[in-house]
């Protein structure tokens, strides 16, 4: 069969693409081959810790000559996904940088490598923040390296407060419900709840309420009370409804508060260390105090990030060596912008300014650690929508205490 | 065009690929197969495996029925504003006073061209309650006396998201309208024109029956893009407050996020079932309109 000028043009391109193709295939399949032969390594990241890890990678690098790192950017927003996707698929990086809180998750479906061994005198479990490793052990092992921890804690604007006539941050909840409502005025909110974007920043607030209030975690698993749950309601969802909690608190995430806050429009709220630093950054008057607790110093969960090595990592021992050496205590405070995990870093001047001295007084010492039970997560968006009910006036606080305690008893158990 | 079809040039080149359009469409068709029935199959196949506790969970979530509600709402409001919208931009950039119609068509297509992130936030901050600017430009013109809680009041949210899905999907109606609206012969209008039939009675007997099949098309492609809509609500409310803007997306998106399995494939295949009955209307609507012509 004669095949004509322009259709012999079409075969042969279609050819070469296709040949591209298969090319570029080959070529990555060899690549990879050859780079797991010359044991290179990948470490997702997130974007936050991109920079420092670069020089750290650099510094293990030549510490190592024989292992390469390969450093892959994640994000805040799509890390649990991509983790969770990886690890479902059994497709993984070798290291992986994730919160704490999804840990047991892994956990549970055994798809972490023991890292047990990695905790000898160089990085003794007593160095480590109360409870942080052992979130993240079993009867079997230990299966991450926490690197970053923190709390929550109170933020105010003191010019605010003085212009109301108050005289310090609230100790106490009645306190924190009066000041509240006086600082509540105009454009002025007394405080603000982050209801839009991830639920677990409410339920994390509601939490720490609660656990101030009678509710315990055991083995990760919150156990709630009717009266912890009922107060904390009634201090999110009923200051939303009562007004002295700004109505816009449906249309606020973290950000969103930080950024009313700097204008002078929320007095104060429950927020992290990064709040602090950026207000400070700005010229912003801020000060922070401990969290009130209903008659001191209330609770804050610990919350953090760890390092994790995939049971199906192929280069086990060079994910240890690299999670070995980003767990010495000078590489932890390099990389971490809160509080690092080991007590021995937290002497790095950088976590000692005054406006971090509060939140590392609610770390140390009004603290626990946050749950991290599977089937507490899967309540989160429940707990978060009741709390939204009362803020709405759709639900009273006693129909969503009843409802979250049903919920907790069907999901949590006894 | 019978004839032109049977022109012997045709008539070779049929002859000489007459053999081979399967083959040729072969490696794409098994490629588009492949990467739509995977998933579709693994995921009907990991709802039966659980034995059926994903779907039995989907119906005792308390608030499932409301957010089937919010579905048929956000659908038919994201449909019809299209639709309304998209027939009157069509037939005003089809009016003869119109000038700089390119302008116009063009201006017309940014909200489908921006991405939809950023659409959406820029509608996010415009409704805010704080800062927003319609409220401001409402309140300056005196129309309303305080901020309008349009993404916090659980009675207006799922409207205000709605009208942002309009905004991103009219311009495709406004497209496809003026398409079918250029194919009706001239000849139509004229002769209405000399029988006395006024606009509204061309509109209503020439127009709209004349575009009747790309309308319903359009009324399905917009339908299944809504019931597949997930980044404007996401990003404006995440489906709040408490539940009055979630719909099937957002749904199956929260139960992924909790590492949720079995209920994010329950989501996924009741979605698909929604969106295969569309799609089975699309395909004979297709069919007829083939037919036809």
């Amino acid at each position: 069969m004669a095949i004509r000028p322009r259709t012999g043009v079409f075969i042969g391109i279609g050819a070469i693409v296709v040949l591209a193709v298969a090319g570029t295939v080959v070529y990555n399949v060899a690549q990879q081959s050859t780079a797991s032969d010359a044991n290179t390594i990948s470490w997702w990241v997130p974007d936050w810790d991109y920079d420092v890890a670069s020089d750290l990678v650099e510094q293990f690098e030549s510490d190592n000559p024989d292992i390469d790192v390969e450093l892959v950017k994640t994000t805040g927003d799509t890390v649990a996904n991509k983790v969770s996707v990886a690890l479902d698929s059994g497709n993984v990086p070798d290291v992986i940088t994730e919160s704490i809180a999804r840990v047991k998750t892994y956990m549970d479906k055994g798809q972490l490598a023991d890292l047990s061994d990695l905790y000898d005198e160089n990085m003794p479990v007593d160095d480590f923040a109360p409870g942080s490793v052992d979130v993240v052990s079993d009867d079997d092992g230990t299966y991450a390296v926490p690197y970053r921890w923190a709390t929550n804690a109170l933020i105010y604007n003191p010019e605010l407060f003085e212009k109301a006539g108050i005289s310090g941050p609230p100790t106490t909840w009645a306190e924190f419900v009066d000041d509240a409502k006086k600082l509540t005025t105009g454009d002025v909110a007394g405080t603000a709840w982050p209801t839009q974007g991830d639920p677990s920043d409410l339920t994390l607030r509601f939490l720490d309420f609660a656990l101030a209030d009678g509710a315990t975690i055991e083995n990760g698993s919150p156990r709630l009370t009717d009266q912890s749950v009922s107060d904390s309601l009634d201090l999110i969802g009923g200051a939303i409804r009562d007004g002295w909690a700004t109505k816009s608190s449906f249309e606020l995430d973290n950000t969103g508060i930080r950024e009313l806050f700097l204008q002078g429009r929320v007095a104060m709220y429950l927020g992290g260390v990064f709040d602090v630093d950026t207000a400070v950054e700005q010229g912003a008057p801020v000060a922070s105090a401990l969290m009130p607790g209903p008659d001191g110093p209330g609770v804050a969960q610990g919350v953090g990030w760890g390092y994790l090595v995939p049971k199906a990592s192929t280069h086990q021992d060079a994910a240890k060596k690299l999670v070995s050496f980003l767990g010495s205590p000078e590489n932890m405070a390099a990389l971490t912008l809160t509080f690092p995990a080991r007590v021995s870093a937290s002497e790095d001047p950088k976590f000692q300014t005054p406006e971090r001295k509060p939140f590392a007084e609610q770390l140390a010492s009004h603290s626990l650690p946050a749950p991290n039970d599977p089937k507490w997560t899967s309540m989160i968006q429940f707990v978060h929508d009741q709390i939204e009910a009362v803020g709405l006036g759709s639900s009273t606080t006693e129909q969503a205490r009843d409802a979250i305690m049903q919920q907790a008893t069907t999901t949590l158990g006894e | 065009m019978t004839q032109t079809l049977q022109t012997p040039a045709v008539r070779a080149r049929r002859g000489r690929l007459g053999g081979h359009p399967v083959a040729l469409m072969l490696p794409a068709a098994a490629l588009t197969a492949g990467l739509t029935a995977i998933p579709i199959i693994s995921t009907i196949v990991r709802t039966i495996a659980d034995g059926g506790s994903g779907l039995a969970r989907l119906f005792a979530i308390p608030n499932f029925w409301q957010v089937m509600l919010n579905t048929v709402i956000w659908t038919i409001v994201s449909v019809l504003g299209a639709v309304i919208i998209g027939y009157i931009g069509a037939l005003l950039l089809q009016a003869k006073a119109l000038r700089l119609t390119g302008l116009w068509r063009s201006l017309i297509m940014i909200p489908w061209i921006i991405p939809g992130v950023v659409g959406a936030t820029v509608w996010r901050w415009s409704l805010s309650s704080d800062y927003g600017i319609l409220n401001q430009w409402l309140l300056d013109l005196g129309v309303i006396p305080e901020p309008v809680q349009w993404l916090s009041n659980p009675d207006v949210v799922l409207y205000a998201v709605a009208v942002v899905q309009v905004w991103v999907t009219a311009p495709f109606a406004v497209l496809m309208v003026s398409a079918a609206l250029a194919g009706i012969p001239t000849e139509r209008y004229e002769a209405a024109r000399l029988d006395g039939a006024s606009a509204p009675k061309i509109l209503w007997y020439i127009v709209v029956p004349s575009i009747r099949a790309t309308t319903g098309i359009v009324v399905l492609t917009l339908a299944i893009w809504a019931l597949n809509s997930f980044t404007i609500i996401w990003v404006m409310t995440s489906g709040g407050p408490a539940g009055s803007s979630t719909i099937l997306p957002i749904l199956l998106y929260q139960a992924f996020q909790n590492g949720d399995q079995s209920l994010t494939a329950a989501v996924a295949v009741l979605q698909l079932a929604i969106c295969v009955l569309f799609a089975l209307v699309y395909v004979r609507t297709m069919t007829d309109l083939e037919e036809q012509s």
